[in-house]
């Protein structure tokens, strides 16, 4: 009875419609990272658990501000008197108010939850339930930074506690980012840490876990606490879990692991082999045709490659396949068209350059992967990607590719493949085979 | 004077503008060299002493001070540039070094914005509104550089964005003329 | 709305008096404002007067458990424990502070679940509580909406709600208009079996509603006793419109003067 008035009179509603409508406006009105790449909050679900806590980043000072505003209700409404003659004790007294507050905020991320769940349920075909600990986290630090915010509201019965708690909380957020260990103190991601083929690691989560469970429990300590000594008992539980949280975060490497279940290849062997993680297993349909419409034409190649494989990563732990195994990314870009997917397949569109920095090595990395194509489709094209090209490169590739069609006809499929071999897989000296500097 | 005095002293102005003094300074001890941090934590600066100093614009009763003779609006108008200014002098003094068109900007917008909240919702919770956007500006700004949607990210986009510029403008302006003419919200 | 009364209720007190205070002292700040007090209060109604500053609010504050004495004894219904006291406690402070945000129900709903009344009495006793003060009609409007003597109302519904043996309230009149003022008296008149300690400067509520005064000046009793040996201590010659006020200037002259 006491709950519902409260959730209908306090700050909560305010809290859980509040964060529900800035979370969904921010999501919808701006193009944030949470839109690409693999994982994206309305197509994964595990991007939904890890992007939700990526923009609790902005969201948690306004949800400190709020429990600090709800902390400073009994000293405006000076019932200090009138309560203390009551027989009920403080911490009794106190449940119904942080309850509400609790709930509120829960309801206001399940919210959220639903609304990006309903998008994902459409769109996902990679089901599993491991982003479930990971939301529940979230839930985890919401109610405890709200206790927080109420429990030094309580302490600091100031008009400037919530405008200060709210900007030291996003300044805190602000300055953790990039910075390694400290983020995993707060429920927010980095951006590229969020990839449908990784999940949270466990320990990570339960750590987590314990922190929030910890500020939660300190931030309803000192809500109800009114003397010193009870106040500073009240500190013990946040020092209790920091002394176990700070060192066990403090030697993460990465708090996402690589989920083995993601990265397991679905494949339709009717034919050349064809195949796709499961995390895009809907995509094999697509893929297939054109796939092996490269396949065909790549056959023209001395040992041609047999198989086209989906790659989990191109990122800084790259390894070029084997020989036989053409790899193709889906991580930020899954093209409908068949022509278009042709195309990347044969150029290897999204395979990384082997060494990004020198830009002669990139472009001569460019100019070879373009003839080599150009030699297996018959028609000079630029690259998908690469269409705007420097006066110099376009110079450059009309030279390699009439200095390769002057070669005799026996000689080209092994200048090709060498070719492709070097800006590929990194195999070899592009400079001397491209013949001119 | 003395009326200045007593009107600073029943705005707790000292104790608010301690805070933000303070908040300005930890603010700024932890920037970093990152110009995109730089920009976010110039931006937070403003915020901090806005926010903060917001608490002043209503006094504890609102309904007594209305019932006064003397005319409030140009003193109230007079309070949110005060508000302004302050967020400009310790945001170019203490704050990381950005452009000081960006900084005057967010100053103006955001005192602005910190009045429109203390008519709307009253002295306590006037910081909301300053928060709000500044928490939209920040994810825009750390989703793409420069953030989309000038008009809605004025706060953290580069300087000579005329847009921008208009968008901090029009909410000062707007801030400031709400503010004046109906003053803090009566609870 | 009738209610059912336990047995507990009627069954015969085992202590003499609700209140009994001997000598008791209780610090406020840094002065010593009730200082030595000797009170034996039993049921009835008793009004509490005295100058500013003589120490009522002090000694409420003692009576009901908020403030802790600096000296000599407070024994509440027979020293039964103080959670025991709080359950059976009905206080209405000076400053009477209270959520804005709650209707009148909700506030003594909250109220009377934070006397640790049993649940399924809550709805039964808030709705009698709220009509023995007259506001059943805004019973479910905002607390901020009322009116200054609506909320003081309210505050004497909380104070009531749950049945208490000792109600102390401290300026329950204060913003009520006369009608209202009546009514509580008749309020006041018709609660025979609890120990009620009213603190006011009103005389005239003292007058009509209150069995016994007792008067307080710099902390000390100067006079405790019927209403109408009050009223006869005074003569002509001292200042005041009636005959109480009269009472009341020349027992506080006396106590003065000695």
């Amino acid at each position: 009875m006491i709950l519902r008035t409260e959730l209908r009179r306090s700050t909560a509603p305010v809290a859980g419609i509040g964060f529900l409508v800035v979370s969904v406006g921010l999501l919808y009105s701006l193009s944030g990272p949470w839109g690409k790449r693999t994982a994206p909050w309305d197509e994964q679900w595990i991007g939904l658990a890890q992007w939700t806590r990526y923009l609790a980043l902005f969201v948690l000072p306004l949800v400190i501000g709020v429990g600090a505003w709800q902390g400073l209700r009994d000293k405006r409404s000076k019932v200090g008197e009138l309560f203390a003659t009551t027989p009920v004790a403080p911490w009794r007294r106190a449940l119904p108010t942080a309850g509400a507050l609790a709930l509120a905020v829960t309801a206001g991320y399940a919210g959220l939850l639903v609304v990006g769940g309903v998008q994902v349920a459409g769109n996902a075909s990679y089901f599993h339930l491991k982003w479930v600990p990971v939301a529940a986290v979230m839930v985890l630090a919401l109610v405890g930074i709200a206790l927080l915010g109420m429990g030094i509201g309580r302490l600091v019965p100031s008009l400037v506690t919530p405008p200060v708690l709210a900007v030291a909380a996003l300044v805190a957020q602000a300055a953790v980012l990039q910075t390694g260990w400290p983020l995993l103190l707060t429920p927010a991601f980095e951006a590229p840490d969020i990839t449908v083929f990784t999940s949270v690691a466990t320990s990570v989560t339960l750590t987590q876990a314990l922190w929030f469970i910890g500020i939660g429990a300190t931030g309803f300590g000192l809500f109800v606490a009114s003397r010193t000594t009870t106040r500073l008992t009240a500190l013990l539980p946040m020092a209790l879990s920091a002394l176990v949280v700070v060192p066990t975060l403090s030697g993460v490497d990465s708090p996402v692991v690589a989920d083995p279940d993601a990265r397991a290849l679905v494949c339709d062997d009717d034919g050349p082999r064809v195949c796709v993680t499961r995390a895009h297993a809907d995509y094999l349909p697509t893929l297939v045709g054109p796939a092996r419409e490269a396949l065909a034409l790549m056959g023209k190649l001395p040992s041609p490659p047999t198989s086209v494989v989906e790659m989990p990563s191109q990122g800084v732990d790259y390894r070029p396949p084997p020989r036989d195994v053409v790899p193709v990314f889906l991580d930020t870009w899954s093209p409908t068209d068949p022509a278009k997917i042709r195309m990347t397949v044969l150029s290897g569109a999204d395979v990384p350059v082997c060494d990004e920095e020198d830009w002669d090595a990139v472009t001569r990395v460019i100019v070879a992967r373009t003839v080599a194509t150009a030699w297996l489709t018959g028609e000079l094209a630029p690259l998908p990607g690469w269409q705007y090209l420097s006066e110099d490169e376009s110079t450059k590739i009309q030279q390699v590719w009439q200095a390769l069609q002057a070669l005799p006809a026996a000689e080209q499929p092994a200048r090709v493949a060498a070719l492709r071999d070097a800006a590929l897989n990194c195999r070899g000296d592009l400079t001397t085979l491209l013949g001119t500097p | 004077m003395r009326w200045l005095l007593l009107y600073l002293r029943s705005r707790q102005v000292a104790a608010g503008t301690g805070t933000a003094l303070a908040c300005a300074v930890g603010v700024a001890l932890l920037t970093g060299d990152n110009p995109t941090r730089q920009l976010m934590f110039a931006v937070l600066t403003t915020t901090a002493v806005t926010a903060v100093t917001a608490t002043g614009l209503a006094g504890v009763d609102p309904a007594l001070e209305r019932t006064a003779a003397l005319r409030w609006w140009w003193r109230r108008a007079a309070h949110v540039v005060a508000i302004g200014g302050l967020a400009v002098v310790l945001g170019v003094a203490v704050g990381p070094p950005v452009d000081t068109e960006v900084v005057v900007r967010g100053a103006v917008g955001l005192a602005g914005l910190a009045a429109l909240g203390a008519t709307v919702l009253g002295g306590g919770l006037a910081w909301c509104v300053p928060m709000v956007w500044t928490v939209v500006a920040v994810s825009a700004l750390l989703a793409s550089q420069p953030p989309a949607g000038p008009l809605l990210t004025w706060l953290v986009q580069p300087p000579d964005t005329t847009a921008a510029t208009v968008a901090a403008g029009g909410l000062g302006l707007a801030g400031l003329l709400v503010y004046a003419i109906r003053g803090p919200r009566v609870q | 709305m009738p209610r059912v009364v336990s047995a507990a209720e009627i069954a015969p007190t085992t202590y003499p008096f609700e209140i009994h205070a001997r000598g008791l002292k209780v610090r406020a700040g840094r002065r010593m404002a009730v200082d030595g007090v000797d009170l034996s209060l039993t049921t009835g109604v008793h009004g509490l007067l005295g100058p500013n500053g003589a120490g009522k609010t002090t000694l409420i504050r003692a009576l009901a458990t908020v403030l802790r004495p600096a000296g000599g004894e407070l024994d509440l219904l027979g020293g039964a424990s103080q959670r025991d006291v709080r359950r059976r406690l009905g206080y209405l402070p000076q400053d009477f502070g209270f959520y804005r945000r709650f209707t009148v129900r909700e506030f003594v709903e909250y109220m009377a679940w934070l006397k640790e009344m049993p649940k399924a009495d809550i709805p039964g006793a808030v709705q009698r509580a709220i009509d023995r003060v007259d506001l059943t009609d805004r019973a479910d409007a905002r607390l901020k909406t009322l009116s200054g003597g609506m909320v003081r109302r309210a505050g004497i519904a909380q104070a009531i709600v749950n049945d208490p043996a000792i109600l102390l309230l401290d300026e329950p009149t204060a913003g009520l208009d006369p009608a209202q003022r009546m009514h509580f008296r008749g309020l006041l008149r018709d609660m025979t079996d609890i120990c009620v300690v009213v603190s006011t400067h009103l005389v005239e509520d003292v007058a009509a509603a209150c069995t016994d005064v007792v008067l307080l000046n710099e902390g000390r009793v100067v006079f405790q006793g019927a209403t109408e040996a009050l009223a006869a201590a005074g003569t002509e010659t001292d200042p005041g419109d009636s005959p109480i006020e009269r009472g009341y200037s020349a027992l506080l002259a006396k106590g003065a003067a000695r």
